[in-house]
C-alpha cells in the first residue's frame, strides 16, 4: 500500500460525517473506503454475538432425526480428522427441539428466549468454514482468511463507511470476559490504518485502555487540556498549521471527550427497571447478567451511532462452547448465559424501532461432530453447521441450507465464511467487490476472491 | 538429480492429471518487464547553478527537477530542526541539551558531517537500524495462534541485526547470511564472545507464526513457506513473489512456476536448534577430550571405535523399513551440530559415568550408535537424521539417554503438542538402549525427520528460559525402523550389563574429567535454518496443496533467465548470492529506497516492499538508480549512504516556504512534496516516542544486547498464552528495541502507534491517528511516571526557577527554546512557586505537546 498519498477530497468527503470522521482520518494514509454506500442499505450497524469455541448445530437449531434414531451406532458417513482423534459412535441431542414463533421454526430447548423471537430470525444450516482449528477459524471468521494479520470484518465496515458517531468509535467489541483463541488480532484493522482497529470495552471502571483520568483532584486535568490546547496552538502555528499536526489535536479533543462518553456509555442507571430485567440483569446466573450488560450496551452503542459492535462470550467458570467432553452440561451453562439477553435483545431493538437498521448476527467459528468425542462430547465440525441472522434486511422466519441426516456436512445450500461476509457487508449498502485496500501489490477484500450473496434469507 | 518432494510423491496420479490438464488450458500470460527488471543505468546529474548544492549529485538531481517542475525549495531549517531530525532518523532518540548548545556555537557543515558521524558510531543506531528491519521480517518472539510458544533464541537474531548495523555489515553480506548464513565458510564469529554469527541471520526468516496442532500438517507446511517466500521477496527484492502461489501474478512477470522454484528450494531447508559454540571452546573441548581418555585408560576399556559402514543386525519382517542406521556411512551425513557429535559414530560405545560415589558406571551400547555423551553429559549436540517418507503406520526408534528429547519432525512441523501430536515428541529415560514408539497413523505420505537435543529443552516452542536448561543430558541413536507392526523388529544382539570400576585411579580421573567438564563454555542455543534434503516442488494448482502439477526444478526468477542454481546442496547459498550481487537489478534499488524513505518519510519509490507494477513509479528514477550504483560501488555500506543523504542540503530543508508565494506554488504543484521542494512534518514511531520519554525523564538504561525484557501485561492483555508474570511498567528503562515481543500480547502503546503486527513485511508502517494515541499520552501509568521523573530531574539539576525550568525541559523534549507565547502559558499553569506535583503535570502536558511526538 502506499500510505503516503494523502487525499484531500476524501479528508473532505469523510469530514462531513462529523468530527470523529475528520480525526479518526490516517495523517497520511490514502484512504480508498468510500465513506458512503454504493447501493442503499437495509442496515446503518451490525451487532455480531461471536458464539467462541463452536456451539453445536445438532443441539441448537438444525434439528435431526435421524441421529436420534441412531444414537450410540457407527458414523456411517466419510469422516475427515478431527482435532482430539477421539471419535466415538453417534451421539444423539440432549435436547427437545418445538417450534418457535408463527414461522415454526424449529430450535432445542438450549435456546427457549431465543425461539419465542423465531419469526425475526433466519436460520443458515449450511454455514462451512475451512479450519478445524479454533484460532484459524476465529481469524476466518473474522477476517476471511485463516491466518493472522487481516483486517478485521468490523475494520473494513469502519474503513468503507466511516463513523457516525461523534465519540464513540465506529468499531467495538464488547469483551464479556473470554477472549477468543488468535488474540485481539481477530478484531484487528491488519494492514487497514490503525484507525479502525476495534475498541474493545469490556466491564470494570475502565471499559477502555486509559480512557479513566489519572489526575487526583478534579478539575486538574481540564487545567492541563487547557494549557495543552495553548502549547499545541503555537506549535501548530510556528510550523503553518499542517494537516498532520491539525489532525493529532483534534484526536486529542476526541480522546477528552471519549474519556466522559464512554461512562456516560457503560453507566445503566438510566435504563428503567423493566429494561434491566429484560436484559436479565436481575438474573441469578451471573453469566447472564453480565451478558445481558453487553446486549444493553450494544444497543445504546447502535443508537449513539457505532457502526458494528461484536459480543464475545461471557465466561461460564468452565469453558466456552467447546465442548469436547460433558456436551449436556456445559452448552447448558453456555445457552444459559446468552439465551435470555439475546431474545431481550431482538425485542428491545425491535421496540424501538432499531432493529429495521441493525443487522443482529449469531455465529461461532465452526460447528461440532454429530458422532462423540470420546463419551459425551463433541469435537470441531467445520463442514455444516447453524448461525443465524436478524434485523435490518433479513427475511424473519426463514431457514436457509441443510445438512446432511446426521448434521456433519452441508448437503444443500452449501455457503461459507466469505458468503456471510459479503451478505453483512451488502446489507450494509456496501458491495464487497468494489471495497479494497491496496496491500502487498493487490486489491485486497474481506471476502478475497470469494463471496456470493445469501440471497434466499434476504427480505425483499 | 533431486528427488520429488513427498508433495509431489503423494499423488502422482493427480500430478499427471493436473498437467494434462495444464498443458490444455491456455498460455501463461507473459507480462511486460517494468522498469525494475531492468539494472540501474549509470547516469551523470544535472548541473544546477546553485553552488551551494553543486557538490552532491543528491542535491543536483532533486533541485534539477524542482526547476523543471517550476518549484522554490525551501530555505534551510533551523540548526535545531536540522539536528533533531538527524537524531531521531539515524538513532531514534532526541539530541541531549549539551549536543544541542554545542551545534548551536557551530552549525558549520564541519559540525554537521561531525554530527552524523557521531550518531552513525553511536550504539543507539545501531538499536534504531535493527528495529526497523525488525518490521521486515515480522519479529516475535513467540509463535501465536492459540497458545503462543516462545521461539527459541529469537532475541539472538535481534542483537545479531544490532551488531550487523553497528559494523556496517555490507548489505550484500547482509543479506546472504539471511538467506544462507547457515552455509558459509566463513561463519564470521563475534570478536568478543566468539560465536558464529552467520548462521543466526537466516533465523529472521524463521519468526513466522506457527500453528497449535494442526490437523493438516502439509497444509501447516505450505502456509510456513508461503509466509517465508513472502518475507524474504518483499524484504530482499521489493517483489510480491507469494502472489503467484496460486497462478501466474496478475501484474509482474512472474508465472507460479517461479513460486514453486523458490518453495522447493526453502522446503529443502530445515529449522534446527544449533548449538554455536565460541571458536575458544575448543581448548575446553580437547581438554575434556584427554581427561576422557585417562579415564577410560584407568577403566581399562578402550575408545570407542569409528563405526565404519555396515548396518545394524536387524531380523527385518515384511513392512519394516530401515529410516535412520548408525551403522551405515550414510549416517556421516546427517546434521550434527555441537562438540558433543564430534567423532560421536561409533560402534560398541561405552560411555563412561561419574556414580558421584567416587566410582563410575560403565553403560554399553553395543553395535554402532551416534552418541552425545561418550566423553561427559556437559557436552552439548543437536542431531537431524536424513528426511523419508512416512509410508507405514509405526515409526521404531533405538536409541538410549537421559535429559534429551526427541522430536520426529513432520513436514517442518516443530511445536509438536498435545492434541494429536504429542507422541510425534519423546523423552528419553534409560541408560540401557530401548525401543521408543511412535504412531504416525496420522502423517501418512508425509516427509519426516527425527531430531535429537540432549538438553533439557530442545524444543523450540519450550518455555523454559535458556538459563534454566540443564546440559547434563546425553542421547545414543542406533536406527529408526518404519513398520505395519506395533511391535519393533527383533535384534540379533545380547543387551549387555551396565558395570561398576572403583578405586583411587578411578576417583583421581573422574575428578579431573569432571574439571575439564566443568570448564566447557555453555554454548549459544538458537533456532536457524539447516540443509535439509533437497526436493523440488510441483507447482500446487490454485494453490491447493493436495493438487498438485508440474514438478519445479530450483532456479532463479524467470523474468531474470532463470538461471539453475549450481552448488552445495538446494542452491540456497546460490540463490542467495544472486540476490546480493551487484548485477541483481532490485536488491540494492530496494535498499538504497528504504534508506531514503527512513530520512525523508517517503521513498523514491512510495511502495516500499513492492518494485513491481502495482507498486508506484519513482519520483526521481535517475536518483534512485544513482544511489544504487553509488551504493554498490561503496561496498553496500549503509553507513556510507546515510551519511551522504543526512548532509545533503535536500535533507536540511525547512517544513516550510518563507515566501508565501513559492509556498502557495508548492500546495498547488506538489500537495504531497512527493518533489521534496520541503520537508515533511512526520509523527515519530511509537519506539522512538517511548524512548524519547525515557532519555528525558532520565530514566533510560542503556545496556545492550541480550533476552528480552518481559512485556508488562495490562488488565486487557487477556489473550491464551498469557505469562504468568508481567513485565515492569517501564520496561527496566530499556530501549524499546529490546522489549519481548509476543505475538499475542503486543504492546498496545506500539501497536496505537502503529507498530506493524508481525504477519508479514511491512516497510512502511501506516501513520494514523487514534484515540488509543492520546489516551495512553493523557492516562498511561507509563507516560505519568516518566513525566514525574523529567520534572524531577530538572527540578534537582536546575532548582524551581519557572522560567529556568521551562526553558530546559523546552530544550530536552524539542529542541528548541520556548517561545514568548509558550513561556507565557507555562508561567500562567505553573505560577511562580509551583509543587513538585505541578511540575510533573506541566511534564506530563509536555508529553502531549505535538512538537513531542512530531518532527519537523
Amino acid at each position: 500500500m502506499d500510505p503516503h498519498d494523502f487525499d484531500r477530497r476524501e479528508l473532505l468527503a469523510r469530514a462531513c460525517h462529523g468530527f470523529g470522521g475528520l480525526a479518526a482520518l490516517p495523517l497520511l494514509g490514502r484512504t480508498t473506503g468510500r465513506g458512503e454506500p454504493h447501493h442503499a442499505p437495509r442496515a446503518r450497524a451490525v451487532i455480531f454475538l461471536y458464539m467462541d469455541g463452536g456451539p453445536s448445530q445438532m443441539d441448537t437449531f438444525d434439528p435431526k432425526p435421524r441421529l436420534q434414531r441412531d444414537d450410540g451406532k457407527p458414523f456411517p458417513l466419510k469422516k475427515a480428522p478431527t482435532q482430539f482423534n477421539d471419535d466415538g459412535n453417534l451421539l444423539a441431542s440432549p435436547w427437545t427441539f418445538r417450534p418457535g414463533g408463527e414461522c415454526g421454526t424449529p430450535v432445542s430447548d438450549l435456546f427457549p428466549g431465543v425461539r419465542a423471537q423465531m419469526d425475526k430470525i433466519a436460520v443458515v444450516r449450511s454455514m462451512t468454514a475451512d479450519f478445524s482449528e479454533h484460532t484459524n477459524a476465529n481469524y476466518f471468521l473474522h477476517t476471511g482468511h485463516g491466518l493472522q494479520g487481516r483486517p478485521s470484518m468490523g475494520a473494513w465496515v469502519d474503513y468503507g463507511l466511516g463513523c457516525a458517531s461523534r465519540d464513540l468509535p465506529a468499531f467495538v467489541v464488547l469483551n464479556g470476559g473470554l477472549i477468543p483463541p488468535g488474540g485481539l488480532d481477530c478484531f484487528h484493522s491488519g494492514f487497514l490504518p490503525a484507525t479502525h482497529q476495534a475498541s474493545v470495552l469490556r466491564g470494570g471502571d475502565e471499559p477502555v485502555p486509559n480512557v479513566r483520568p489519572r489526575e487526583a483532584r478534579a478539575g486538574e486535568q481540564k487545567e492541563k487540556l487547557d494549557l495543552l490546547r495553548r502549547l499545541d496552538a503555537a506549535v501548530s502555528e510556528r510550523l503553518g498549521r499542517p494537516d498532520a499536526i491539525e489532525s493529532a489535536i483534534q484526536n486529542h479533543e476526541l480522546a477528552a471527550r471519549m474519556q466522559l462518553a464512554v461512562p456516560e456509555l457503560t453507566s445503566l442507571s438510566g435504563e428503567s427497571a423493566a429494561t434491566r430485567r429484560l436484559y436479565g440483569l436481575d438474573d441469578e446466573y451471573e453469566p447472564t447478567r453480565s451478558y445481558g450488560r453487553q446486549c444493553l450496551l450494544a444497543r445504546r452503542l447502535v443508537e449513539r451511532g457505532v457502526r458494528f459492535i461484536e459480543l464475545t462470550c461471557p465466561s461460564v467458570g468452565t469453558d466456552r462452547w467447546d465442548q469436547h467432553s460433558d456436551l449436556k452440561v456445559h452448552h447448558e451453562r453456555n445457552a444459559r448465559a446468552v439465551d435470555r439477553p439475546i431474545a431481550a435483545l431482538l425485542v428491545d431493538l425491535a421496540s424501538r424501532g432499531l432493529l429495521d437498521e441493525t443487522l443482529v448476527v449469531w455465529a461461532g467459528e465452526f460447528g461440532r461432530t454429530p458422532f462423540a468425542q470420546g463419551r459425551d462430547g463433541r469435537d470441531h465440525d467445520p463442514f455444516g453447521f447453524s448461525i443465524w441472522l436478524a434485523g435490518g434486511g433479513i427475511r424473519g422466519g426463514e431457514v436457509f441450507g441443510a445438512t446432511d441426516e446426521f448434521g456433519y456436512r452441508a448437503v444443500s445450500g452449501e455457503v461459507d465464511v466469505h458468503d456471510l461476509h459479503a451478505t453483512m457487508l451488502h446489507l450494509l449498502g456496501i458491495d464487497h467487490k468494489k471495497l479494497t485496500f491496496r496491500f502487498g501489490g493487490r486489491d485486497v477484500r474481506l471476502t478475497d476472491v470469494y463471496g456470493e450473496l445469501i440471497r434466499p434469507i434476504l427480505a425483499t | 538429480m533431486l528427488r520429488s518432494s513427498s508433495l509431489a510423491s503423494l499423488a502422482s496420479v493427480a500430478t499427471l492429471a493436473a498437467s494434462v490438464v495444464a498443458q490444455a488450458g491456455p498460455p501463461p500470460t507473459v507480462h511486460e518487464k517494468g522498469w525494475c527488471w531492468t539494472p540501474p543505468r549509470a547516469v551523470e546529474p544535472p548541473a544546477v547553478d546553485d553552488p551551494r548544492v553543486a557538490r552532491e549529485p543528491i542535491d543536483r538531481f532533486v533541485r534539477a527537477r524542482l526547476a523543471a517542475e517550476g518549484l522554490a525549495p525551501a530555505p534551510p531549517a533551523a540548526p535545531a530542526t536540522w539536528l533533531r531530525r538527524v537524531s531521531f532518523d539515524l538513532c531514534g532518540l532526541p539530541p541531549a541539551p549539551d549536543e544541542l548548545a554545542a551545534f548551536a556555537a557551530d552549525p558549520s557543515p564541519a559540525a554537521r558531517a561531525a554530527v552524523v558521524d557521531r550518531l552513525l558510531a553511536s550504539p543507539a543506531y545501531g538499536e534504531h537500524m535493527a528495529r526497523r528491519w525488525m518490521d521486515l521480517v515480522r519479529y516475535a518472539e513467540s509463535m501465536g495462534h492459540e497458545f503462543d510458544y516462545p521461539i527459541l533464541g529469537a532475541w539472538r537474531y535481534r542483537d545479531w541485526l544490532i551488531d550487523a548495523f553497528d559494523r556496517d555489515l555490507p548489505y550484500d553480506r547482509f543479506v546472504v547470511e539471511q538467506l544462507a548464513g547457515d552455509l558459509l565458510d566463513d561463519p564470521r564469529r563475534d570478536p568478543v564472545t566468539g560465536i558464529p554469527l552467520a548462521p543466526i541471520g537466516t533465523t529472521g526468516l524463521l519468526l513466522n507464526e506457527e500453528k497449535h496442532s494442526p490437523i493438516d500438517l502439509a497444509q501447516a507446511a505450505s502456509d510456513r513457506i508461503d509466509n517465508r517466500i513472502d518475507v524474504a521477496s518483499k524484504a530482499f527484492l521489493g517483489l510480491t513473489l507469494a502472489c503467484a502461489r496460486c497462478h501466474d501474478h496478475k501484474f509482474d512477470p512472474i508465472p507460479t512456476t517461479d513460486y514453486y522454484a523458490v518453495f522447493g528450494l526453502l522446503a529443502s531447508a530445515r529449522a534446527v536448534t544449533r548449538v554455536l559454540e565460541p571458536a575458544n571452546s575448543r581448548v575446553a573441548h580437547d581438554a575434556l577430550a584427554r581427561a576422557d581418555r585417562a579415564l577410560r585408560e584407568a577403566a581399562g576399556i578402550a575408545p570407542p571405535a569409528p563405526a565404519g559402514d555396515g548396518t545394524t543386525p536387524l531380523s527385518l519382517r515384511d513392512g519394516d523399513r530401515v529410516v535412520a542406521d548408525a551403522a551405515h556411512r550414510d549416517a556421516d551425513a546427517w546434521h550434527r551440530d555441537g562438540s558433543a557429535l564430534e567423532n560421536a559414530r561409533v560402534r560398541d560405545a561405552c560411555a563412561v559415568v561419574d556414580a558421584g560415589d567416587g566410582t563410575a558406571r560403565l553403560l554399553p551400547f553395543p553395535g554402532a550408535v551416534v552418541h552425545s555423551g561418550l566423553r561427559e553429559a556437559r557436552e552439548v549436540g543437536t542431531l537431524a537424521t536424513a528426511s523419508f517418507t512416512i509410508d507405514r503406520r509405526w515409526l521404531h526408534v533405538r536409541a538410549a539417554g537421559r535429559g534429551a528429547r526427541v522430536n520426529v519432525v513432520v513436514d517442518g512441523f516443530r511445536a509438536i503438542r498435545a492434541p494429536i501430536w504429542g507422541s510425534l515428541r519423546q523423552e528419553l529415560a534409560s541408560d540401557a538402549p530401548v525401543w521408543l514408539r511412535v504412531d504416525l497413523e496420522r502423517a501418512q505420505g508425509r516427509r519426516a525427520h527425527i531430531e535429537f537435543c540432549d538438553l533439557t529443552a530442545p524444543d523450540p516452542a519450550d518455555p523454559l528460559h535458556e538459563d534454566a536448561w540443564d546440559p547434563r543430558g546425553w542421547f545414543a541413536l542406533s536406527c529408526a525402523v518404519l513398520s505395519a507392526r506395533e511391535e519393533p523388529p527383533p535384534l540379533a544382539e545380547a543387551p549387555a550389563e551396565a558395570r561398576v570400576v572403583a578405586g583411587e585411579a578411578i576417583a583421581a580421573a573422574l575428578a579431573a574429567r569432571d574439571r575439564a567438564a566443568a570448564a566447557l563454555p555453555l554454548p549459544v542455543f538458537v533456532t536457524t535454518l539447516a540443509e535439509g534434503d533437497p526436493v523440488d516442488e510441483a507447482v500446487h494448482v490454485r494453490g491447493k496443496h493436495l493438487e498438485l502439477g508440474e514438478v519445479v526444478p530450483h532456479r532463479d526468477l524467470t523474468a531474470l533467465g532463470g538461471a539453475p542454481l549450481d552448488g552445495l546442496g538446494s542452491g540456497r547459498l546460490a540463490f542467495a548470492r544472486r540476490i546480493a550481487s551487484a548485477e541483481h537489478p532490485l536488491t540494492a534499488r530496494v535498499m538504497v529506497n528504504r534508506v531514503w524513505q527512513q530520512m525523508f518519510g517517503r521513498g523514491l519509490v512510495a511502495s516500499a516492499d513492492n518494485f513491481g507494477e502495482l507498486g508506484d513509479e519513482p519520483s526521481h528514477g535517475e536518483l534512485l538508480d544513482w544511489l544504487a550504483l553509488r551504493f554498490l560501488a561503496d561496498g553496500w555500506s549503509v553507513k556510507a549512504l546515510l551519511r551522504r543523504i543526512a548532509l545533503s542540503e535536500t535533507y536540511a530543508l525547512a517544513s516550510r516556504h518563507d515566501d508565501p508565494a513559492a509556498a502557495a506554488t508548492a500546495e498547488r504543484i506538489d500537495p504531497q512534496d512527493v518533489l521534496l521542494s520541503r520537508a515533511r512534518v512526520r509523527r515519530l514511531p511509537g519506539e522512538a516516542i517511548r524512548d524519547a520519554m525515557l532519555v528525558v525523564s532520565g530514566r533510560i538504561d542503556r545496556t545492550r544486547f541480550g533476552p528480552s525484557v518481559p512485556v508488562h501485561l495490562r488488565a486487557f492483555d487477556a489473550a491464551r498464552g498469557r505469562p504468568a508474570q508481567s513485565g515492569p511498567l517501564d520496561g527496566d528503562g530499556r530501549r524499546s528495541v529490546y522489549l519481548q515481543v509476543l505475538r499475542n500480547h503486543l504492546d498496545p502503546f506500539f501497536l496505537a502507534f502503529d507498530a506493524p503486527i508481525p504477519a508479514t513485511t511491512v516497510g512502511t508502517r501506516s501513520t494514523s491517528n487514534v484515540p488509543a494515541q492520546a489516551l495512553a499520552l493523557l492516562n498511561d501509568p507509563f507516560a505519568i511516571e516518566q513525566a514525574a521523573l523529567f520534572a524531577r530531574r530538572v527540578t534537582a539539576e536546575l532548582g524551581t526557577d519557572v522560567p529556568r525550568g521551562v526553558d530546559a525541559m523546552y530544550r530536552a523534549a524539542f529542541a528548541r527554546t520556548p517561545s514568548t507565547t509558550e513561556l507565557t502559558a507555562a508561567r500562567g499553569y505553573l505560577g511562580d512557586a509551583p509543587d513538585a506535583a505541578r511540575w510533573a503535570a506541566f511534564a506530563h502536558v509536555l508529553f502531549n505537546v505535538k512538537d513531542f511526538v512530531f518532527l519537523e
